[in-house]
């Protein structure tokens, strides 16, 4: 085990800044998980972790150990890569044995170790197979196996699960979270896939272009994303996102209000523009809750229904915000629209007139300029009595 | 008879043209295509090598972390 830390690490390829001033803290057994969108530099990241580019600025701790100009070797640092990188010539003990026998380990250590690590991800009776033999998942076992045998103190993960399909990931995913109970190592894990960060993490680094978005535990990120980039890539579907100014009391939108006392938010002025984020889950529709009228809702929205997405478990809901609005699809985007979802069991179709309301406990503030949050939960602004239900997000004010 | 020195001058003289015309041509083909395609050919082949020395770098780099 081994704490990780960056220390204002910036990476440059000519003109282009892959890696901006990155500051992370990785504690001793943690499992955090790099996410953000293509180009964003979690595996330029990644790889300066593990030696693989050196950074143009900055330093790197494993440890107490200063590792910026260290071979990989010599870092106590093992990868999982994307595309597997089995030798194919080499049967399965051979693999896993790779690095030891790279390291000139005697037989005797090379076979005890090879065993235990081939005990953990559960290859027992597969060591004498060819790569060729094996499915996705036990080669991607394989290669976590040869990362286990060299204890190192750090694992390093780049995208290990995205090349198998979707009910092996999930399975790989369970696997991974159970891999790191029984070894309780520092995992570096780099994903795009926001499911594997929020359900095998501790903590999520959120990257976008080049910089640190968020640390924080998954729930954290979630709940109360630090800035409207964070709220709109944590989440799927997206969070809803509409322009307003904010009034005397509250914010106005183009086709609704959200009423609270902006005096209880400190950065927050009359007149300023704000973008308020909702996920869909947080958008009601009034036929279907029980008291439409309650302190913590806001008042009926007219919207009309445009696409349906039935997922099985949930129902997507893309509801139009502008009474002439003829499609939201094509012409509008994402703007005018709102996204809801419900039960499967909801009565619900396509243009049809609904009325709906959203949760103001749930409701997010950003500033439109600079996309910093400026509230999670406007409710208990407004001095009405609405009680945050247990969980809830807080006003950050 | 007097035209004899005559052709004879005018068959050199046009010989002499195609020849210096090939110098030059020559010359000019050297300046213009042959020495850039040899230079671009040996900075290709550089620019391969490098790539291949840094891909085999990196290669071994990345068995580091096996």
């Amino acid at each position: 085990m081994a704490r990780v830390t960056l220390d204002h690490v910036t990476k440059r390829y000519e003109d282009v800044v892959a890696v901006n001033d990155m500051n992370l803290d990785i504690k001793d057994g943690e499992f955090v998980c790099l996410v953000g969108p293509s180009g964003c530099g979690k595996s330029t990241t990644m790889e300066t972790i593990a030696g693989l580019t050196k950074p143009t600025e900055g330093t790197i701790h494993i440890g107490d150990t200063d590792v910026t100009r260290l071979p990989p070797k010599d870092r106590g640092v093992a990868m999982v890569f994307q595309n597997i990188a089995l030798f194919p010539h080499m049967d399965v003990y051979e693999n896993i044995s790779f690095g030891l026998r790279l390291r000139n380990y005697d037989k005797e250590e090379i076979d005890r170790r090879v065993d235990e690590a081939a005990d953990v991800v559960q290859l027992e009776g597969m060591l004498d197979r060819e790569p060729n033999e094996l499915s996705g998942g036990q080669q991607q076992r394989v290669a976590i196996a040869r990362a286990i045998v060299r204890n190192p103190d750090v694992f390093l993960m780049d995208e290990p699960l995205a090349n198998l399909d979707a009910k092996l990931r999930v399975h790989m995913r369970t696997e991974l979270q159970r891999l790191h109970k029984e070894l309780d190592t520092t995992i570096i894990y780099v994903t795009h896939d926001q499911a594997e960060a929020m359900t095998m993490s501790d903590r999520i680094a959120v990257l976008n272009a080049g910089e640190l978005q968020q640390i924080d535990p998954p729930l954290v990120c979630y709940n109360e994303p630090t800035n409207r980039f964070v709220a709109g890539f944590i989440g799927s579907p997206s969070m809803n996102f509409v322009e307003g100014n904010v009034v005397e009391n509250g914010v106005e939108t183009d086709n609704f209000e959200v009423g609270f006392d902006p005096a209880g938010i400190p950065s927050l002025a009359v007149g300023d523009q704000v973008s308020l984020g909702i996920r869909p889950e947080d958008v009601y529709l009034v036929d279907q809750i029980e008291d439409p009228d309650a302190p913590h809702l806001t008042d009926r929205i007219d919207v009309r229904t445009d696409v349906l997405e039935p997922m099985g478990d949930e129902i997507f809901v893309y509801l139009l915000l502008e009474e002439d609005q003829e499609t939201s699809m094509e012409d509008q985007g994402m703007a005018g629209q709102l996204l809801m979802s419900v039960t499967p069991d909801t009565e619900i179709e396509g243009d049809e007139d609904v009325d709906v309301v959203l949760d103001r406990s749930k409701i997010h503030l950003f500033d439109t300029a600079t996309g910093e949050a400026l509230a999670h939960g406007v409710a208990d602004l407004t001095g009405i009595g609405s009680e945050p239900a247990a969980g809830e997000v807080e006003s950050d004010s | 008879m007097d035209w004899i020195p005559l052709v004879y001058v005018g068959g050199v003289t046009v010989l002499f043209f195609f020849w210096i015309y090939g110098i030059a041509s020559f010359a000019l083909d050297l300046k213009n295509k042959i020495l850039p395609g040899l230079r671009q050919y040996w900075r290709g082949r550089k620019r391969r090598t490098a790539e291949s020395e840094e891909e085999r770098e990196r290669e071994e780099r990345e068995r580091q972390l096996y």
